[in-house]
């Protein structure tokens, strides 16, 4: 067996404040596809959206209250609701935005609308509305792609155009 | 001091490789019906809740959140915990806290998961708890860190595969019974023995599955005449952030739980767990280490852990009955897992685990296990 | 809740970059100026919460990374992983069940590691939101207008709220950002989300904040020796609201009115206008210094009333969810200076208030 070899001698320490510290960063990125079953609730709108290009809303049993998006109970009385209404197409503009875009992104205005018969607003984007009749309590529409491209997405509602 | 705290209903989905039925929300809300109904409690009759899940499985940030759909959370105090591995029994110990301290009579402890969220990639996510310096470049998540703790137990002991396989093979035949258990097909020792190689010595048998699942708890300090599980002992100990930092010192092996347990028992007044304890719910992520574990729990001298499942006490009509619900190798939604193991224990001492039961269960001893090498403990009674 | 003690708070530099530190490290500063402030060292410490968010670090249980930092190792640690704030209920709670005698909070961010816009996207309703592409400022310039929509404040008394958050955290050495604009020049600054600008949304800060709490027994005996006022917690409350943009109107306070009216329930405050001295509030944006005003029941005017956010507030330092926690770090610090007698501190999970919590201080 070949000897233990010699440790070489320490050198003395020094102390770190009179290193010079080189900024240095290690890279990452996660990479991890996602994807969400939509279940009974989220699943039976973008369906019936993809299937016949409707919006709708689930109504509380208790509070009358129509939520769109729908919310499997109600989010005030805890009940179960089951009850399928539809809503829109046509609503009013509560709010919008502009961000600046996001590399690769479009520039987009988003919004949120009540759609006629919900209590609650979809948050969505605003297709071409002229800056000058941006207000809230604009009616808008709701425009929603053709029967061949829908998929069953959000996205299958282009966005709203103002009526 | 404290208020004393009782655990009066637990509820779980089951436990599958995938639930393309149900939304998370609706996941969640399936296990918090179910402990309401246990507990015979209305909504309203939670005063806080706390939830968890680990966030790169899902893709959702700030998940507590729209978690609050399935939990009935909306207008009340909503606290999220995730510690990885160990989120569902720091749920469990948040409950407690919570109610212990007096903040909130009632809180329900919610803890889910869905790992085919991820698309297979739940080590991608797990990987990323490991130091990008030091670590990340190198580990290959959950697993390689178990080897290495299996691998050292082997040495120590000159235990034997085919010993170390009998845990699951019990397991297997305990979730047969389960009908929350993701896993409850029938395996024998050959057959572990033949799966696939994971990483030097476990193999594919030997390891925890990954599931879609959710599981709910309510503690309270006022049971009324409700059937109860008291909360007798709670402990954590918590570890060193490198991985080869916590295995420094002078044992060989890795004694956080062992710590944690003797904080525990002290609170119980456990002097012999062997004796004492009618059934164990243990947080076993691979076969390996519910032996090494079942050491450190004190249940059998360093070493020699394997005779309790090959001599037939930790079945469940052995003497002592380890994770008579099949345990985390046969279900392991992540953020559910370790809230799991008190739902289990809670109803084997409320005599409420159906097809389960095991006789005349008074004490019951629960362990989590996560991050790097996190020990939680949690002794249930069924006196105060 | 019994009331605890704050013995002390620590908070580094918030600032754009922290190239010399990893956040472990950002913890450890942190962690050993509470210890010098206190005069503690770490076998004294029983228990450690800490805080932090999994995503932002980009890193799956982000709370192990800092373990070391911290001094958990040998000891029960946890994590809430929501704004620091909401840590306050969860270590109270280890301590008035009187298991532990002192706890250490830690809430460390660094928001230079990550891009927040891009974090911020996966927060959003995976099936009604996200697909849609929504970021956390997306969301604050929905609430920008559904706020001044409401007619109750003038799109000038925003900027000025925003202008006046510079000029005070130009006192303030810990601020990211400082200055001294006037309105007119910020509404003519670069838009972030319409209609709010520049200096309207809050920074995205590295930093961290440490807390020190104790029982009251511990507090005083710590007080007595040191010469120093016992802090007191005396009510800690928190609520989560809807989580969905459209779920509820985003220009109303939400779950917050019902929050600090549990705080001053717990506290035994009855008219906060006279009682608070000073108040440090979450505001992501500038039209959340005025609504989470609202929301715990002061009047419009930041004139009356408290000292609010004096520190400049999350507008001129937001490290992700320490951010809750530095408000509570702030609140002390001036009731220990002999800036008033009560405070509240104000904490926020969610871009626009989806979770509220409210910690009430007072100088014993």
């Amino acid at each position: 067996m070949p000897p233990d070899p010699v440790p070489a001698p320490l050198a003395a320490p020094v102390p770190i404040a009179a290193l010079t510290i080189e900024p240095r960063a290690v890279e990452g990125r996660i990479r991890i596809p996602y994807r969400w079953p939509a279940g009974r609730t989220a699943g039976a709108f973008l369906a019936r959206l993809r299937d016949e290009g409707r919006l709708y809303g689930l109504r509380c049993p208790r509070c009358k209250q129509v939520a769109v998006p729908p919310r499997p109970r109600c989010l005030a009385c805890r009940v179960p609701s089951e009850d399928w209404v539809a809503v829109g197409p046509e609503g009013e503009l509560l709010s919008w935005t502009t961000a600046p875009a996001a590399p690769a992104r479009p520039a987009e205005v988003w919004a949120l609308v009540r759609l006629d018969g919900a209590d609650t607003a979809l948050f969505h984007r605003l297709l071409d509305v002229p800056p000058d009749r941006l207000r809230v309590g604009l009616r808008v529409r709701a425009d929603v792609a053709s029967p061949t491209v829908r998929r069953g997405a959000i996205t299958d509602l282009i966005g709203f155009c103002a009526v | 001091m404290g208020e004393r705290v009782a655990i009066i209903g637990a509820g779980q989905t089951p436990h599958r490789s995938r639930r393309l039925d149900v939304s998370a929300p609706e996941l969640i809300d399936e296990a918090v019906q179910a402990a309401l109904a246990d507990a015979g409690l209305e909504p309203d009759g939670i005063d806080a809740i706390v939830v968890g899940n680990m966030e790169h499985f899902e893709g959702i940030h700030l998940s507590d959140l729209w978690a609050v759909e399935g939990t009935g959370g909306v207008g009340k105090p909503h606290l999220k915990i995730a510690t990885g591995g160990t989120t569902g029994s720091s749920l469990a110990q948040a409950a407690y806290y919570l109610v212990a301290g007096g903040m909130f009579p009632t809180v329900l402890a919610v803890g889910w998961e869905r790992l085919s969220d991820s698309e297979g990639e739940t080590t991608t996510g797990i990987v990323t708890a490991f130091d990008p310096i030091y670590e990340r470049p190198t580990l290959a998540g959950a697993v390689s860190g178990l080897a290495v703790m299996a691998c050292q137990y082997q040495a120590r002991t000159g235990v034997r595969a085919e010993e170390a396989a009998l845990v699951v093979v019990q397991a297997r035949e305990n979730a047969a019974r389960n009908p929350h258990a993701h896993l409850s097909k029938a395996v024998t020792v050959p057959e572990v023995l033949a799966s696939p190689l994971l990483s030097s010595p476990l193999r594919y048998l030997d390891m925890c599955p990954t599931s879609d699942g959710a599981c709910a708890v309510v503690f309270t300090s006022r049971p009324g005449a409700r059937r109860a599980a008291w909360v007798r002992g709670v402990a954590s100990r918590h570890n060193h952030t490198l991985l080869g930092d916590v295995a420094e010192g002078a044992h060989d092996y890795i004694n956080t739980l062992e710590q944690a347990a003797a904080d525990a028992y002290g609170q119980a007044g456990i002097r012999d767990p062997r004796r004492e304890f009618d059934v164990v719910e243990m947080y076993e992520p691979c076969t390996w280490a519910a032996l090494e574990w079942a050491e450190s729990l004190g249940l059998a001298p360093r070493g020699h852990a394997a005779a309790l499942w090959a001599d037939g006490t930790a079945r469940r009509d052995g003497d002592l009955p380890i994770n008579p619900s099949g345990g985390v190798l046969c279900a392991n939604p992540i953020g559910a897992t370790g809230l799991v193991r008190v739902a289990e224990a809670s109803a084997q001492v409320r005599a409420a685990a159906g097809p389960l039961q095991v006789d005349g269960v008074r004490t019951a001893l629960v362990t989590g296990f996560g991050g790097s090498f996190w020990s939680e403990v949690m002794i249930l009674g069924s006196e105060a | 809740m019994q009331p605890v003690a704050i013995l002390g708070a620590a908070q580094t530099r918030h600032v754009a970059r922290r190239d010399d530190a990893c956040y472990s490290e950002l913890a450890f500063e942190v962690v050993a100026a509470l210890l010098a402030e206190t005069g503690f060292t770490h076998p004294r410490i029983d228990t450690v919460i800490t805080v932090s968010s999994d995503f932002s670090d980009g890193r799956t249980i982000s709370d192990m990374a800092v373990q070391d930092a911290v001094g958990a190792a040998g000891k029960s640690s946890s994590k809430v992983s929501m704004d620091g704030a909401f840590a306050l209920a969860y270590a109270a709670a280890r301590l008035t069940c009187g298991r532990y005698r002192t706890c250490l909070v830690v809430a460390h961010a660094k928001a230079s590691e990550g891009r927040p816009r891009e974090i911020s996207r996966a927060a959003f309703d995976p099936f009604f939101e996200r697909p849609l592409g929504p970021t956390d400022h997306v969301a604050l310039g929905l609430q920008a207008r559904r706020f001044l929509a409401r007619g109750t404040v003038t799109r000038e008394a925003v900027a000025l709220a925003a202008a006046r958050a510079l000029a005070y955290a130009n006192g303030n050495p810990n601020a990211h950002w400082r200055g001294a604009l006037s309105s007119r020049e910020i509404q003519l600054g670069p838009p972030v989300a319409d209609p709010l600008h520049r200096f309207e949304v809050a920074p995205d800060s590295d930093g961290a904040c440490a807390l020190l709490l104790a029982d009251l027994d511990t507090a005083r005996a710590h007080a007595a020796a040191r010469g120093v006022p016992v802090i007191r917690l005396d009510a800690v409350a928190c609520a989560t609201d809807r989580h969905g943009l459209g779920d509820r109107d985003l220009g109303l306070p939400g779950v917050l009115p019902q929050v600090a009216r549990a705080a001053y329930a717990q506290a035994g405050i009855t008219d906060p206008v006279r009682e608070i001295d000073v108040a440090e509030v979450y505001d992501a944006s500038a039209v959340q210094t005025l609504l989470w005003r609202e929301g715990v029941g002061l009047p419009v005017d930041l004139l009356a009333g408290p000292a609010w956010n004096p520190s400049g507030g999350a507008l001129c330092a937001q490290p992700g969810f320490a951010t809750g926690l530095v408000r509570v770090a702030e609140v002390w610090r001036r009731l220990a200076a002999g800036e008033g007698r009560t405070g509240l501190a104000h904490g926020m999970t969610g871009f626009v208030g989806q979770a509220h919590c409210v910690g009430i201080l007072r100088r014993a």
